[in-house]
C-alpha cells in the first residue's frame, strides 16, 4: 500500500451572511446550491460556484437547528426553536406551510421521494421528545414516537427505503424504528460514549456516520446497526461528512465554545480532518476556522464541501485538481489491518 | 412459474447523459429574494469574500507505512520526501509531529555516527568548529529537498517580492524567493539607515518551486515577459559549481 502525497491548495470563499454560531449547512442533491442556518434564526442561500448570496428565508423567531431540500430542490423544510418548522418554496423564498409543535424542533427531514417528512421535537416545556411523521402533501399526521420524559432525540436519518427511521438518543444509543408502527427494530446500546452531534446518510444509503463529541466518528450499518469503522481523533467532533466519490471521510470539531478563548488557535484543533473511509487513517487537514466547526458537509458531486463555524462564518471550499488525483496504490495481497474497527 | 431465464427482450440503447449542474434549477436565471432581492447579479463583496489560500498535504501518514510495509529497512525510510522535512526520520512532516519521536531518536543518534556521515565531518580542518550551515555545499546543507530554481533577470528597480510572488505562484509550490535588493544609498553613496525608502531591486531574482515541472512551466510562461516597460528573462539557475 503505497500513496504518493500531494499537496492541494483551496482558495476558499468566505461567507458572511450570519452573525452567530451556525448551525447546519448542507448542499442540495445536485451540489449546486448550499443552505446555511444559524442561532440568529437567519437561514441563507448561497450559489456554490459563484460563493454568492441568492436569497433569505424570512420568518422564523428563533434559532433555526436544521432543515433539509428536497431531492428536486424545489422545496425546504426548516426546523427551529420558535417551536415550528416551515415549508418554504426554495426559489422564492415564500412561506408555503407552518407546522407548530409543543417544543423546540431541533431536526426535519424529506423521505426519499419527498412523500413524507419527519420533525424531531426535544424535551424542553414539559413535553416529550418525540419524532413526527407527516405526509408532505396533506399534511396529515402518519405516526409519532415518542421517548421517556428524560430521553432527548438528537438527531435522525430516514433509513431502507422510508421503511425505517434511525434516531440518536441523548443516552448516546442508536435506535431504529418503524415508520408506520413506530416498533424499535435494532439498537446499538454502545455506539459512543458521549453525546451523538451528527449523523449522515451514505450516497447510497447502506451505512451511516456519526460524529460523537467523545473524539470518534463511526460508521453504522443501517440493518443491524452494526459498527463498520471508527475514526479516533483527539478532539470532540461535532460534524462528520462522506465524500462518496473519493472514499474519504470529512470530520469537523474543535474544543468546546466555552474554552476557546483560553487556548491558541492551533491548539483548539478547529481543523477540518480528511480520513481515509476504509483504512481509518487521517490523510490530511484543512485549517481556517477561528472556532470549532459546528457543520460540515461534502457535495454530493464530491467538488465542494463546506464548513460552518462557531465563529459565524461560512467557509466554502471547492477541491482542486491535485485533491482529486490523489490515489492510494494497493499491493496485490493487500490485507487490512485487524484494528481498524 | 418454474426457474426458467427471465423475459426480457433488448429493444435498444439510450445514453443517460447527466447536465453538468443543477439539474433541476439553474439559480442563475433566478431573481435574488429575502435579504439579497435587492443585489446585482454575481457575488457581493458585503457577502462573499475570498479567504487567503489554504495549502494541505494529503498522505497516507507514516504509522500505516511501516506496519504494512515492514520488509522496507529502517535506513530506507529515511529518505528525504519533497517539502517539509522531519529531523528525526526524514519523513514528509514537522519534526514537531513525528510518530518516531520517541523511539526513532535514539536509533538516529546511531546513524548519524555512520561512515559516510564521518567522511563529511572529517574534511573539517581538525580542531575548528564549523556550523552545520557551512559544511557540504555552502549554505545549502544536503537535508534540504530538491528544489528547482529559476532565475529571473532584468527586472525593474520597482520590483518587490510579494509582486514577484504573485505572478509566479500561478505556476505551482513556490518554496523560496530571493530578490536581490540594494540597500538606499546617499549621493556619497553612503547606506542611508532607517530610510523610509523601500530598498531597491537589482534587477534579478530567483525563485525556488517544490517541482520541477512547475519551474519548466514558468520558464515557458515568463521567459521575454514584459513588465515595467521591461522584458524580463527566464531560466534555469546556475549554481557556483557549474
Amino acid at each position: 500500500m503505497s500513496a504518493k502525497s500531494v499537496s492541494s491548495t483551496i482558495r476558499p470563499f468566505q461567507l458572511r451572511g450570519h452573525a452567530r454560531p451556525l448551525t447546519h449547512v448542507r448542499f442540495n442533491n445536485d451540489g449546486d446550491l448550499l443552505m446555511t442556518t444559524c442561532k440568529e434564526g437567519t437561514s441563507l442561500l448561497w450559489s456554490s460556484y459563484t460563493g454568492e448570496l441568492l436569497g433569505s428565508y424570512e420568518g422564523h423567531g428563533g434559532v433555526v437547528w436544521s432543515f433539509d431540500f428536497t431531492s428536486d430542490s424545489r422545496k425546504i423544510i426548516t426546523a427551529s426553536g420558535d417551536m415550528t418548522s416551515r415549508l418554504w418554496d426554495t426559489e422564492t423564498g415564500k412561506e408555503l406551510h407552518m407546522i407548530s409543535a409543543p417544543s423546540t424542533v431541533s431536526d426535519a427531514s424529506f423521505s426519499v421521494g419527498n412523500k413524507m417528512f419527519f420533525i424531531v421535537t426535544v424535551n424542553n416545556m414539559n413535553q416529550h421528545s418525540s419524532i413526527v411523521i407527516y405526509d408532505a402533501t396533506s399534511f396529515e399526521l402518519i405516526n409519532r414516537i415518542e421517548l421517556p420524559r428524560d430521553l432527548r432525540f438528537t438527531c435522525a436519518l430516514w433509513a431502507d427505503c422510508n421503511t425505517r427511521i434511525i434516531a440518536s438518543l441523548s443516552d448516546h444509543t442508536i435506535v431504529s424504528y418503524n415508520v408506520r408502527t413506530g416498533e424499535t427494530t435494532g439498537q446499538a446500546t454502545t455506539a459512543h460514549k458521549d453525546t451523538i452531534t451528527d449523523m449522515q446518510m451514505s450516497h447510497d444509503g447502506t451505512y451511516f456516520i456519526t460524529s460523537s463529541r467523545d473524539m470518534t466518528a463511526k460508521i453504522f450499518d443501517i440493518h443491524e446497526l452494526s459498527q463498520i469503522r471508527v475514526y479516533t481523533t483527539d478532539s470532540p467532533l461535532n460534524s462528520a461528512s462522506i465524500d462518496n466519490i473519493k472514499g474519504h471521510i470529512f470530520l469537523g470539531g474543535g474544543q468546546d465554545a466555552s474554552q476557546v478563548t483560553t487556548t491558541h488557535a492551533r491548539s483548539g484543533k478547529f481543523e477540518t480532518r480528511i480520513y481515509h473511509e476504509a483504512l481509518a487513517e487521517e490523510l490530511g487537514r484543512v485549517r481556517g476556522h477561528f472556532g470549532p466547526i459546528n457543520t460540515l458537509h461534502v457535495s454530493p458531486q464530491g467538488t465542494h464541501f463546506a464548513t460552518g463555524g462557531e465563529d459565524g462564518f461560512v467557509r466554502l471550499h471547492e477541491f482542486d485538481q491535485n485533491y482529486h488525483d490523489f490515489k492510494i496504490e494497493f499491493d496485490e495481497n493487500f490485507e487490512p489491518s485487524a484494528d481498524v474497527n | 412459474m418454474g426457474a426458467g431465464p427471465a423475459l426480457a427482450k433488448r429493444l435498444g440503447y439510450a445514453h443517460v447523459g447527466r447536465p453538468f449542474r443543477g439539474a433541476s434549477l439553474s439559480p442563475w436565471k433566478w431573481r435574488k429574494f429575502g435579504r439579497a432581492a435587492n443585489h446585482p447579479p454575481g457575488p457581493q463583496f458585503s457577502t462573499t469574500g475570498l479567504g487567503e489560500p489554504i495549502t494541505f498535504r494529503m498522505q497516507l501518514s507514516t504509522r500505516v507505512e511501516e506496519e504494512n510495509d515492514a520488509s522496507r529497512s529502517m535506513v530506507d525510510s529515511l529518505r528525504t520526501n519533497d517539502g517539509v522535512s522531519c529531523r528525526i526520520c526524514r519523513g514528509s512532516h514537522f519534526t514537531a509531529v513525528c510518530p518516531h519521536r520517541d523511539n526513532l531518536g535514539v536509533i538516529n543518534q546511531t546513524i548519524s555516527l555512520d561512515p559516510t556521515q564521518m567522511e563529511d565531518v572529517g574534511k573539517t580542518p581538525a580542531g575548528r568548529y564549523v556550523p552545520p550551515i557551512m559544511r557540504g555545499r555552502m549554505g545549502a546543507g544536503s537535508n534540504e529537498p530538491p528544489a528547482y530554481t529559476i532565475r529571473v533577470s532584468n527586472l525593474s528597480e520597482f520590483m518587490y517580492e510579494d509582486a514577484l510572488r504573485t505572478l509566479f505562484a500561478k505556476c505551482g509550490i513556490i518554496t523560496r524567493i530571493f530578490l536581490a535588493t540594494d540597500r538606499p544609498v546617499d549621493r556619497q553613496g553612503n547606506i542611508i539607515r532607517n530610510s523610509r525608502e523601500p530598498p531597491r531591486c537589482k534587477g534579478y531574482a530567483f525563485v525556488s518551486y517544490l517541482n520541477k515541472a512547475d519551474a519548466e512551466r514558468a520558464i515557458q510562461e515568463y521567459n521575454k515577459y514584459g513588465l515595467d516597460n521591461l522584458i524580463m528573462e527566464v531560466d534555469w539557475a546556475r549554481s557556483k559549481d557549474e
